[in-house]
């Protein structure tokens, strides 16, 4: 029964005008009405607590587009005109690539991406585009050199330099950072990047205020451009990085310091004339004051820094010793990292090459007390570099500092002690050492006392020993030095045994500290 | 129903009853009193916004770049080199991973939990109150019947006021808990990304902001026992007989 058209009887009444049906029906709506807008304060409560869900700004971007895209579909929106798209896509593409297990490189680059980014790497209006194909230009070259070819090869270079002065520093950073992989693939990438003015480009951007994760990101990308041989970095360009560089060397910051050492160790580790360049920004003391540092990541480079320095000229290793490396070389031999040693002894094997007042300076700063307990207790590798501390004394300098390292420091045993060794050139250098002695030996004759010290102390049986060894030069020299120094005939030797009978001053003492009158011996 | 369930029932709500009166006469004004004293101790009354600012203790380091050293320092490396080529992993927008911050914890603020303290169990006791008293009007609303009905509207308004009081007052415990969360975030927030002074800025207002919601919360709840006090005593014979016999009215 319709009540609402008016036709039927009841319809008529007065009583009835106040529609039953209609009522119920706006009744209906009324409690529907209530119920969703009921169920819209529920959901508008929700919405508030999400809102007070504070995000990052970065959280918001990436909230926008849930939806997975495509390699495919990245690229269509990359390649649209309209720039939200574009920037949409190349973030997506951004973050397939910046995601932690195997980013889709090559297939990104399959999919032409590299030459679209740097064409977004161009539009200066957009700089959040800009950022964002930067970033993923980044990672491609990151990866293989192929790949990272692939990035120089569509010219980004030029494009990442003109960023460098962009206004965003977030953006001149992620260019320094992709200028820093393009130049770490290798020598001929590297000097690509020097040769469209990298160094003009990031030489501005050092000054106090630099924040540190940029600074960071600089050092290390000049670590990279000096870095690599066959061929070195063409060295104008190269040396203007030096006093900045130097500078660095008093940064706090322990990552700078670290790149900062390692690019001065790229630089040191070749000519002379590099190295005297790298001693002209005043660069020697700011390094060996960070010889004592905590910190292993620092000491290494600033180590190999100046122990490539020392292999220069003679002036070059006269600046480390009036720095006052050789105390801290002298701690450093005594490092608990193994590698540390090694390099200091070969440091200090280095300077003991040098002149005889550098020697001297060696011996004063006790070093050689140090060298023993490498000798006796050293690694391996350490063991082989402080024995040629000692063998380039014996070559260098005079008989007085040779007297006092064998009678002072009682470095013969442990010297001896090495011929025991496995590595072969380790048995060569202490057999040229101790050719060098019994050559010294024979000029103040005193070769029969030697020959008793070597003996007494094991050394004999050692070279004999030697003389079966499978290393060629090892055997011929064992045989030598034995051929030579050692086969005076038996009555000689017995004779030899009773030293005071043997007239003259010419007696050995080992205990004695002062040297006889009439010249010294063993 | 056995006798004694319906007894204890009727000793509860006379129980009820009697306590709910001496509550409206005598602990209402009191409670009146004790928060207008306590507004105008030193912690609610005057205080400077700059007394609850609480140092973070993040420290604005800046953030470790990972994947920039291979774990160097390693004796079985010969060098430790740094790498050539690095990628721009999506952790590293210059934010870390928070598994532990290296100045110890980030301490709540101070001053406010202090606060709070003292403000929850006065909430709660709005809550308890506020609720008592809904059941005692409960009680005294007549059977249902067709007229006479006036103090029985009364009562009913009465009774929606108290209820509006009671979630109020749930309302103001729940901010309490809601603000620990969202401090919680935002210092999260700082931690991962402590360059970014904004969400410093954003902690100092969201505890300013809690220290006036604070403040006010203890004022409102002034305020309601006023309000219920007043509302109560004015309306207390209708709301304890609604219903007078028509006798009454007339003379």
């Amino acid at each position: 029964m319709n009540k609402a058209d008016g036709s039927t009887h009841q319809g008529q009444y007065k009583a009835n005008s106040l529609n039953t049906q209609d009522s119920r029906m706006r009744r209906h709506e009324v409690t529907i009405e209530l119920r969703k807008s009921k169920k819209e304060d529920q959901m508008f409560k929700r919405r508030n607590i999400n809102d007070e869900d504070l995000t990052s700004p970065l959280k918001e971007v990436n909230g926008q587009s849930p939806v997975q895209l495509s390699v495919d579909e990245i690229v269509i929106a990359m390649n649209s005109k309209d720039q939200e798209r574009q920037f949409l896509g190349m973030q997506q593409a951004r973050k397939m690539l910046s995601r932690e297990r195997n980013p889709p490189i090559d297939l990104m680059i399959g999919h032409g991406i590299v030459p679209i980014c740097i064409s977004f790497l161009q539009n200066t209006g957009n700089t959040m585009l800009q950022f964002e194909a930067a970033w993923a230009l980044t990672n491609i070259a990151s990866g293989t050199s192929e790949q990272t070819r692939c990035v120089i090869e569509q010219d980004a270079v030029p494009h990442f330099i003109a960023l460098l002065q962009s206004k965003s520093i977030n953006l001149a950073e992620q260019a320094v950072w992709a200028l820093g992989n393009i130049a770490g693939d290798g020598a001929a990438a590297r000097d690509i990047v020097i040769h469209n003015n990298v160094i003009d480009g990031i030489l501005p951007l050092i000054n106090n205020d630099t924040p540190i994760s940029f600074l960071r990101n600089i050092v290390w990308l000049m670590s990279n451009l000096c870095r690599n041989k066959n061929p070195s970095p063409p060295f104008e360009q190269v040396k203007r990085l030096l006093p900045v560089l130097s500078q660095l060397l008093l940064s706090q910051d322990i990552q700078v310091l670290a790149d900062a050492c390692w690019a001065l160790s790229y630089v040191t580790d070749d000519d002379n004339h590099k190295i005297q360049a790298v001693v002209d920004t005043d660069a020697v003391p700011k390094l060996v004051n960070l010889l004592k540092t905590d910190e292993p990541s620092i000491i290494v480079p600033a180590l190999r820094s100046v122990g490539n320095i020392v292999t220069g000229t003679d002036q070059q290793t006269d600046v480390v010793i009036a720095s006052n490396g050789l105390p801290k070389l002298g701690l450093l031999l005594q490092h608990p990292k193994g590698n540390i040693v090694k390099e200091a002894a070969w440091t200090v094997s280095n300077i003991t090459a040098g002149n005889q007042k550098q020697i001297q300076a060696v011996i004063d700063a006790g070093i050689f007390h140090q060298i023993r307990h490498v000798l006796e207790k050293g690694d391996f590798k350490a063991q082989k570099e402080a024995a040629w501390a000692v063998t380039n004394t014996t070559t260098s300098g005079t008989p007085e500092q040779i007297v006092e390292l064998i009678e002072k420091n009682k470095i013969l045993k442990p010297f001896i002690d090495l011929l025991d060794a496995k590595d072969p050139r380790t048995i060569k250098v202490v057999q040229t050492g101790l050719s060098n002695l019994f050559a010294l030996a024979e000029k103040m004759g005193s070769t029969e006392n030697l020959c008793l010290m070597v003996e007494e102390l094991g050394g004999l049986d050692k070279l004999e020993a030697l003389q079966q060894h499978e290393n060629e030069e090892v055997y011929k020299k064992a045989y030598a030095i034995i051929d030579t120094y050692f086969n005076t005939g038996d009555d000689e030797a017995e004779q030899k045994l009773a030293p005071q009978e043997v007239n003259g001053a010419l007696e050995f003492n080992a205990t004695q500290p002062k040297a006889p009158e009439g010249g010294y011996s063993f | 129903m056995p006798k004694d369930t319906i007894g204890k029932v009727q000793e509860y709500k006379d129980s009820l009853i009697t306590k709910a009166e001496t509550l409206i006469t005598k602990g209402f004004p009191e409670k009146i009193v004790e928060l207008n004293e306590l507004l105008s101790t030193p912690m609610f009354n005057e205080r400077n916004f700059n007394e609850v600012h609480q140092d973070l203790n993040i420290p604005v380091v800046a953030p470790v770049l990972i994947n920039h050293r291979d774990g160097g320092g390693d004796d079985s490396t010969d060098n430790d080199h740094p790498v050539t080529k690095r990628p721009r992993k999506d952790d590293n927008i210059s934010g870390t991973a928070v598994l532990g911050l290296p100045s110890g914890t980030v301490p709540c603020n101070k001053p406010l939990c202090d606060m709070i303290k003292v403000v929850k169990p006065i909430i709660r006791k709005l809550v308890e109150d506020s609720n008592l008293l809904k059941m005692w009007i409960s009680f005294m609303i007549p059977k249902i019947e067709d007229g006479n009905n006036f103090g029985v509207s009364i009562q009913e308004d009465t009774l929606a006021e108290i209820q509006t009081v009671e979630s109020e007052a749930a309302a103001f415990f729940d901010q309490i808990s809601r603000y620990f969360l969202t401090r919680a975030k935002v210092v999260s927030k700082v931690a991962k990304y402590p360059h970014i002074d904004d969400y410093r800025r954003a902690v100092v207002e969201l505890d300013e902001k809690e220290y006036l919601s604070l403040w006010l919360v203890v004022c409102e709840v002034r305020n309601r026992y006023s309000s219920l006090h007043d509302i109560v005593i004015k309306n207390l014979e209708k709301l304890k007989k609604p219903r007078s016999s028509n006798a009454e009215s007339l003379y």
